[in-house]
């Protein structure tokens, strides 16, 4: 029988997260990309409207998601697919992005409450809608990096800029990713925290300490 | 817990934001980033002593195996992430920049640790390497964030969901 995080203290709630990420991350690892298919998807259509003269496609294969350029490259210059006979392709490793699942179940499994599923499915379309828009920063970086010149030629709005998609490149590889996992289920799982972080220093007679009510 | 999220996110873009200037990563972060090689060097040395270190560059004179701890591997972001959840929660100032302080420090005892461990562990395996350093790591660094938050928020005496503004210091 596991027992819910507030009854088991703190410290051993921090070595519960440890220990839950192993089944969770090994379950993430080899259940494969399928389920990131229509965030791909999404995202390849988001690329292809807003930077129509670099992107052509998306696919994803393997865990890597491969953008496919309108450009190809002759001696060394970079010309148009058409021109060169072939289009030249950038690739990204999509688990960068994709781990913040596994993360979030790690943390949700740790504490042990499963009543707020409704909670638990409204932070799930937060976590792939962030991994979507993660994904058209990291595609983005690779084909401004991948055709550098003749990316800032072809466009010339603000959001194609070289500072606007290194900063959300950052941001959606170095921050999101660990961020919202935590970001959300501290959201759902308010009362919960609450308890197993609070009741050991509760003041008498001080309400906004007081033990919350059992959510159960 | 709408007001905190929404100061938060505030301070966090804008600490990101300036992180990423060029000004503040090469007067700031990039001296950082050797000093925190330096620390590596010094803590591995009286066990290992075919480590080298230069710049933000550590490398092994046996194997020539080398890492460089990029802006990104320097703990940074997730001290950044510290100083907005502090930031924004109501204490008092001297709660705050004790738990960033701390939080500090903890932060980069787990750095340093990482960085010494996909350094050996680069040297054995690089697939386990590429695991550790893009995944395991990571979430590893952000529990440790995770952890002083919410023993900060403890020790503080404040529920996860305060949102009276009423001691609000800084």
């Amino acid at each position: 029988m596991i027992k819910r995080a507030a009854n088991i203290g703190p410290g051993a709630f921090f070595i519960r997260i440890i220990v839950a990420m192993i089944p969770c991350f090994a379950l993430w690892w080899f259940m494969g990309d399928g389920w990131l298919q229509p965030a791909s998807d999404m995202a390849g259509a988001i690329l292809e409207w807003l930077l129509p003269d670099s992107v052509n496609s998306l696919q994803l294969t393997d865990g890597t998601l491969q953008v496919v350029s309108n450009w190809g490259e002759v001696q060394g210059r970079l010309v148009p697919a058409r021109a060169a006979g072939y289009a030249l392709a950038f690739e990204s490793n999509v688990r960068v992005l994709s781990y913040s699942v596994p993360f979030y179940f790690a943390l949700q499994t740790a504490l042990w409450n499963w009543n707020v599923k409704k909670n638990m499915v409204i932070s799930l379309l937060v976590l792939y809608s962030v991994v979507t828009v993660s994904m058209v920063f990291l595609c983005a970086k690779s084909v401004m990096v991948g055709l550098g010149g003749a990316f800032m030629e072809a466009n010339r709005h603000w959001y194609a800029s070289r500072d606007f998609i290194a900063l959300g490149f950052q941001l959606a590889t170095l921050m999101l990713p660990v961020l919202v996992p935590v970001f959300c289920w501290i959201v759902t799982n308010q009362s919960e925290l609450r308890s197993l972080f609070m009741s050991m220093s509760t003041k008498p007679g001080d309400e906004s300490n007081a033990e919350p009510e059992e959510s159960e | 817990m709408l007001r905190y999220s929404a100061w938060f996110f505030a301070v966090l873009v804008v600490l990101f934001g300036l992180e990423m200037l060029g000004p503040v990563q090469e007067n700031v972060i990039l001296p950082f980033t050797a000093f925190i090689a330096k620390v590596c060097v010094a803590i591995v040395t009286p066990f290992d002593g075919n480590v080298l270190a230069y710049g933000k560059i550590l490398q092994s004179s046996v194997n020539g195996f080398a890492v460089s701890i990029e802006p990104g591997c320097n703990g940074v972001e997730a001290t950044i992430m510290l100083i907005a959840a502090a930031v924004a929660f109501p204490a008092t100032l001297k709660q705050k920049l004790a738990v960033v302080v701390i939080g500090f420090f903890a932060i980069q005892a787990a750095n340093i640790l990482r960085i010494i461990s996909l350094f050996y562990l680069g040297q054995w395996n690089m697939q386990v390497f590429e695991w550790a350093h893009l995944y395991l790591w990571p979430v590893l660094i952000m529990v440790d964030v995770l952890a002083v938050f919410l023993v900060w928020l403890r020790v503080i005496n404040r529920p996860l969901d305060s949102d009276s503004g009423d001691e609000v210091a800084a």
